[in-house]
């Protein structure tokens, strides 16, 4: 069981770091969230019940631990709020899409969105889940994925002030 | 089904394939129809390949050795001892980053999968109460910290400079005896536009100086004026059992003469 566990995380440890660098913006943070969720992980995983997704599991995990952290930092003044995006430009993920788009600027974006719709945003858009997966990890309605995936998406667009190549690009 | 009734969760849904077959086939006409609806669905695709796009070239890094490492290494007696260093001054006290927030959160809380049942290295000043981490450490303190608690009377601060911040440790009380001469101290660092400091406990036992418990970080208690003992300095040594503070005179003795 254990060695199953941890062939699957091991696997399961790109997508993971995906998620981290969205949540925080910074590869640093995200690796440093990465392994408290992979520790956490392990110390719960006697609860991981059968034909329940890990992925989900593990995001639910991670998004958990990470608003224990935004809590904290909010209560000690540090890294928090316009200051952390500071963090955010990290050569590595700056990629420009035909020359018009650092998408860096996109992490920049998100980082902005308040926390509720960056989850979603990073749930159903950048990991693919879907509406209810995205509910039941959040532990929220779907309605709230909804209306907060749509004010999020909305805002991404109104704020990258998307032209018409990028729309080109995206819609390819 | 008019452009002006199909909601931005209506047409995102739609975007996503998410929307019943019904509805959708309505979308499919009038996005045909009405070209402001077309240019509102292929918004909502694009927001969603974009936001992908951004981050999926981490797919392609390879995971950094010591995450796959901390994987394999769960459970046994190297679990948590590979963390990489952070980038922080902290890094100055804890050097090999065995004791960090989310590691001290996790070890105090143990299985705990809903949201936050408290931050236990929180400040003890903003969250009154909240118990604080016992976090020992097997890292050697650096030799800076070292000489501020070997001969640093209680009250007297020192700073030092780690790249851009200025720490500052400030010894706040002495307990103990020669088997076992322990202080508190808090070390505090400032940044331009911002501070946070910590408070440790260190313990000198067979001449080693040990971290013994930490709380924090915390906002920094204002800067240069008079020593006031915290509030909630008593947090941290009540929770190791230790009674009152010693003297100045009874600490004088454990100390090292001043340089």
């Amino acid at each position: 069981m254990s060695d199953e566990f941890k062939t699957e995380l091991l696997a399961l440890l790109p997508r993971l770091r995906r998620y981290a660098l969205a949540r925080t913006g910074s590869i640093h943070s995200a690796d440093d969230l990465l392994q408290a969720t992979c520790e956490r992980a392990w110390k719960c995983r006697d609860q991981l019940m059968p034909g329940t997704r890990m992925d989900s599991w593990m995001f639910k995990i991670m998004t958990n631990l990470h608003i224990d952290e935004i809590r904290a930092v909010s209560t000690r003044g540090i890294d928090a709020g316009p200051d952390a995006l500071e963090q955010v430009p990290d050569n590595r993920w700056q990629r420009r899409i035909e020359g018009k788009l650092v998408l860096g600027e996109v992490a920049q974006v998100m980082l902005q969105l308040p926390e509720g719709m960056r989850d979603v945003l990073a749930l159903v858009s950048i990991e693919g889940l879907s509406y209810r997966e995205a509910a039941a990890v959040l532990d929220v309605p779907m309605g709230t994925v909804m209306s907060r995936l749509s004010r999020a998406r909305t805002e991404l667009t109104n704020r990258l002030k998307l032209n018409q190549t990028m729309m080109d690009w995206a819609a390819e | 089904m008019t452009a002006s009734k199909l909601s931005d969760e209506t047409l995102m849904a739609y975007a996503d394939g998410e929307l019943p077959d019904v509805e959708a086939d309505a979308v499919t006409v009038a996005a045909a129809l009405d070209p402001e609806v077309a240019r509102r669905v292929a918004l909502f695709k694009a927001s969603s390949r974009i936001a992908k796009a951004a981050f999926d070239p981490v797919l392609g890094e390879p995971v950094p050795p010591h995450l796959r490492e901390a994987v394999l290494a769960l459970g046994t007696h190297a679990s948590g001892r590979t963390r990489a260093p952070r980038r922080s001054w902290l890094d100055w006290l804890i050097p090999d980053g065995s004791v960090t927030p989310w590691a001290g959160v996790a070890a105090a809380l143990g299985c705990v999968l809903g949201i936050a049942v408290g931050w236990q290295l929180a400040s003890l000043r903003s969250v009154p109460g909240a118990a604080p981490s016992l976090a020992a450490s097997v890292a050697p303190l650096p030799a800076e910290l070292l000489e501020v608690l070997e001969r640093q009377p209680t009250g007297h601060s020192v700073l030092a400079s780690l790249g851009a911040w200025t720490v500052q440790v400030l010894p706040l009380a002495s307990y103990g005896d020669t088997a076992s001469f322990c202080r508190e101290v808090e070390v505090s660092s400032t940044f331009p536009g911002r501070s946070e400091a910590v408070r440790a406990i260190a313990c000198r036992t067979d001449g080693k100086w040990r971290l013994a418990a930490m709380a924090g970080p915390g906002t920094a208690r204002a800067q240069g004026g008079d020593y006031q003992p915290a509030a909630g300095s008593r947090d941290l040594a009540a929770a190791l059992g230790f009674g009152e503070p010693l003297s100045g005179a009874e600490e004088a003795r454990y100390l090292k003469a001043a340089r």
